[in-house]
């Protein structure tokens, strides 16, 4: 399946020597490449989607984190991919929480407040998903409930507790995707398993 | 006796997965597109932005950002939104502090820009 759907970027295959060596080492980073990206492409949409909780900002962030990935990293070994991948989406993730602080406290400032333009951002408005109908109806409680817990929790917190407890991540590739130490990994995600404690025991049940 | 950790994580973890197993169709060929423009991506050196922007620039652009959120709510009838729940200034620093994220805010200039020509048309500084 994922072979079948290379042929427009896999380069075609007609020369020989040295270059046909290369060639056929690309393709086979690409395939390796193509492989890695489907297999986290939906969790990583998910993460993204549970911290900025919109379908098409999330959908941009993992695109971007995958161009990122293949430009900057894409020759390294498969096996380095992960938590740079992770690291590049947690990036990705903060830069877009960055921008919409900053924008909340720029439009608290503008003097027509009663016109904010950006007052569409919807998301940041609604109300908690874990009260949400759709949620409820299609039985996602747990789901809306961590996803609640989860947008609450300061940001390293919440990326401890994604890629340890979500992406099974040890703590040297949770460092890494983090870019910090071993020792604040740990603190962070022994900080967020307390803070979902009270919320997800009560309504993940 | 279940540790009740474990517990947690082992439902958080479940919840996660069966919402993966459930995306919806669109999103799945949404994804499978950003892979392909991914793929295409691979080898091509990407436009890194600190490498032309004046470094003023994104100086100014690091330094408005922090100033953002450091900057006590002192002017009269406003009352500036707090930071998200949880949220200290301190941790907000922090995502200043990685290099990746410079790089990122070199790509945020205009938006800074922006910020900055609001807060000077106010009379902020």
């Amino acid at each position: 399946m994922a072979s079948a759907s290379l042929d427009f970027v896999l380069p075609a295959v007609g020369v020989s020597g040295e270059d046909a060596e290369r060639e056929a080492s690309t393709v086979e980073q690409t395939r390796a490449l193509d492989r890695f990206l489907e297999g986290v492409e939906r969790r990583a949409f998910r993460i993204a989607r549970m911290a900025v909780r919109n379908d098409d900002d999330a959908l941009d962030i993992v695109q971007e984190s995958m161009i990122r990935l293949a430009r900057s990293y894409g020759q390294r070994p498969a096996g380095e991919w992960k938590p740079l991948f992770y690291r590049i989406l947690n990036n990705g993730i903060r830069d877009f929480m960055r921008r919409r602080r900053v924008r909340r406290r720029v439009m608290a400032w503008w003097p027509m407040t009663g016109v904010d333009d950006d007052a569409a951002d919807p998301v940041e408005m609604a109300p908690d998903p874990a009260g949400g109908p759709r949620e409820l109806l299609e039985g996602e409680e747990t789901l809306a409930a961590l996803e609640a817990g989860l947008s609450a929790l300061p940001d390293r917190q919440r990326e401890a507790f994604v890629l340890r407890a979500l992406e099974g991540l040890d703590v040297a590739e949770t460092a890494v995707a983090m870019g910090c130490s071993a020792g604040s990994v740990k603190t962070h995600y022994f900080r967020a398993v307390h803070a979902l404690k009270d919320r997800l025991g009560e309504s993940g049940r | 006796m279940k540790d009740p950790d474990e517990d947690l994580v082992s439902r958080a973890r479940a919840a996660f997965e069966d919402s993966i197993e459930r995306l919806d169709g669109t999103t799945r060929s949404r994804l499978t597109q950003a892979r392909h423009v991914a793929l295409g991506e691979l080898g091509r050196p990407g436009v890194r932005l600190g490498a032309w922007l004046p470094a003023g620039a994104l100086a100014a652009a690091a330094v408005l950002a922090v100033g953002l959120w450091t900057r006590p709510a002192t002017l009269e009838h406003e009352s500036p939104p707090s930071l998200v729940a949880g949220t200290t200034v301190v941790e907000d620093l922090e995502l200043l502090a990685g290099g990746d994220d410079l790089d990122m805010l070199a790509e945020d200039v205009e938006f800074y820009a922006w910020a900055a020509s609001v807060m000077n048309d106010n009379g902020i500084s």
